[in-house]
């Protein structure tokens, strides 16, 4: 175990700092077009005013939004069809299949079928948002739902626990590993759907947000902008996945021993 | 100790020709079964009879093909907090709450549903009982085995409930710790007089805490019920061990 003792942490330091230099070489060396590869100031500079100005701000703030409220959508309808697929075996089994055909499906596949149906604009986003969320949670719940011990189901039975207050106080702390898993898979997802989809209906209606914002410095030829756009994407996909999650996890199923 | 105390003549619970299964399967046959306040019962058979079965039956957790349960004078169908189950397994705590917590979810949903006041006191009360008071704090993947089964004794006993169903819960530590596990609900038992319903495979331990043996045969039905013999009664211990029914569980055992 120790003698792989480099710290992850500083390996990433370490990495940043031999690519940024790398970067300028290269682009020096090569003596490259700045349209093609911004020398580091500009695209810092660029970030900073983006963030400063406000710019880039409010396109974060926008990308954040959509992406909290089709979670938030998507994940009351996967606890609500959770409900409904428990009440009846058939809708269990239907449930099951309809999640085996569109599961596997990318949202960003069933964007002209959106357009079509719900029109260019934040809605056709947020299609694609619950799209990419809903059937991961749902998988993830039902498997979990179905591996709830039986000494615990009995136990919530025991102390009188039926209809909500079972999915409350047993089903769902019983399941919460399974949830973080499916929602892991639901970020990954649709964080990814969230920046095409911005991207595309940028081109056709400004809906806004990052993958617009992007969409837009290509427009203009901003390629620090755009440099500047793509580095916040990445930043705010590794934060949520590798700090927001691992703390969660850290403060709950890691704390009650309860890591799938 | 409990030798000399005096058995109610009105069962608190009442299995009245009960069959039971799952699907096809038929597992219990027309089983009658009386239990009175503060006698343990134990129900001895081979793996596979229906013990557990028998229990779910008990606490309402199964509904009978035929015939009817009857907990304290009325007809029952859904399990409650005065029939609490103990479980072999050591995972039968809560693992996302403390073993404080797990005592209180049982209290605030159980028997002190309205009285919030005396929670802590009641808590502390049965931690001490068992000798966990300074585990309390511990989520229940850091207690070892027997401070697990302690911990579901504690939270069972915590509720005072009417009637214990207890499905082989010492089934799954070593020696020693189960023969303290024995004395310590020896010890419950005595303190709080509650009926027990206690399954298990093991002849000494049903012969050490129970006032009543029954032997339930691998084909669902009671092939013994020791009626009116006091714990390591002579007689009792003779019957059970005699009966044709339990010689393959004990010579088998490793
Ligand atoms: N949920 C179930 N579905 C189908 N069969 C079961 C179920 N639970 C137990 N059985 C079967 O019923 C029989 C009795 O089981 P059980 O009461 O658990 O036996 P014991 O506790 O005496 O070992 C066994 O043959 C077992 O396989
Ligand atoms: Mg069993």
């Amino acid at each position: 175990m120790k003698k792989a003792g480099i710290d992850p942490k500083i390996l990433g330091v370490v990495l940043v700092l031999l690519i940024l230099p790398a970067w300028e070489a290269i682009r020096i060396g090569g003596s490259i077009s700045p349209l093609l590869m911004p020398p580091l100031v500009s695209i810092g500079s660029a970030l900073l005013q983006g963030l400063i100005q406000g710019t880039l701000l409010v396109q974060i703030g926008l990308s954040l939004m959509y992406i909290l409220t089709g979670a938030g959508i998507a994940l009351v309808l996967a606890f609500f069809t959770l409900w409904i697929s428990n009440l009846s075996p058939a809708v269990h089994h239907a449930v099951g299949i309809l999640g085996a055909l569109f599961h596997p499906l990318p949202g960003i596949v069933l964007l002209p079928i959106i357009i079509l149906w719900a029109g260019i604009g934040p809605s056709a986003v947020l299609v694609v948002i619950v799209h990419s969320v809903f059937w991961p949670v749902l998988t993830n719940l039902q498997a979990g739902y179905r591996s709830i011990p039986e000494t615990w189901r009995m136990t919530g039975q025991n102390y009188e626990l039926a209809g909500w207050k079972f999915l409350v106080f047993i089903a769902l702390p019983a399941t919460f590993p399974y949830l973080l898993a499916g929602l892991r898979i639901a970020w990954a997802r649709g964080w990814r759907a969230l920046i095409s989809a911005e991207m595309l209906f940028g081109a056709i209606a400004g809906a806004g947000g990052l993958g617009w914002y992007i969409h837009s410095r290509r427009v203009f030829m901003d390629s620090p902008g755009l440099f500047a756009g793509i580095l916040v994407i990445m930043l705010i996909g590794s934060l949520v996945e590798s700090m927001m999650f691992s703390l969660i996890e850290r403060r709950t199923i890691q704390k009650w021993g309860m890591s799938l | 100790m409990t030798g000399q105390h005096e058995i109610p003549k009105k069962p608190i619970l009442e299995l009245k020709n009960i069959s039971a299964g799952y699907a096809d399967y038929p597992v219990l046959h027309q089983v009658n079964l009386q239990i009175f306040g503060s006698e343990v019962v134990c129900v001895l058979g081979p793996s596979g009879c229906g013990k557990s079965t028998l229990l779910k039956i008990a606490g309402s957790f199964l509904a009978p093909k035929a015939g009817s349960v009857v907990f304290q004078g009325k007809m029952v169908t859904n399990p409650d907090h005065h029939r609490l189950m103990v479980f072999q397994n050591q995972n039968q705590l809560l693992p996302w709450m403390t073993l404080e917590q797990n005592i209180r979810f049982a209290l605030k949903h159980g028997p002190l549903k309205s009285h919030p006041s005396s929670w802590r006191e009641r808590i502390a009360k049965s931690l001490q009982e068992v000798g966990l008071q300074n585990a309390a704090k511990l989520y229940p993947h850091q207690l070892s085995g027997g401070m697990a089964q302690r911990g579901a004794l504690a939270r069972a006993f915590g509720c005072q409930p009417a009637l214990l169903l207890m499905d082989e819960p010492f089934g799954s530590v070593d020696a020693p710790t189960r023969s303290e596990l024995q004395h310590l609900l020896l010890d419950l038992i005595a303190n709080h007089h509650t009926a027990t319903l206690f399954v298990t495979h093991d002849l000494e331990e049903a012969l050490l805490l129970g006032h009543r043996i029954l032997v339930l045969n691998s084909r669902g039905f009671i092939t013994l019920d020791s009626r009116s013999t006091k714990p390591g009664h002579p007689s009792a211990v003779r019957q059970a061990m005699e009966h044709p029914d339990l010689r393959a569980n004990r010579y088998d055992r490793p």
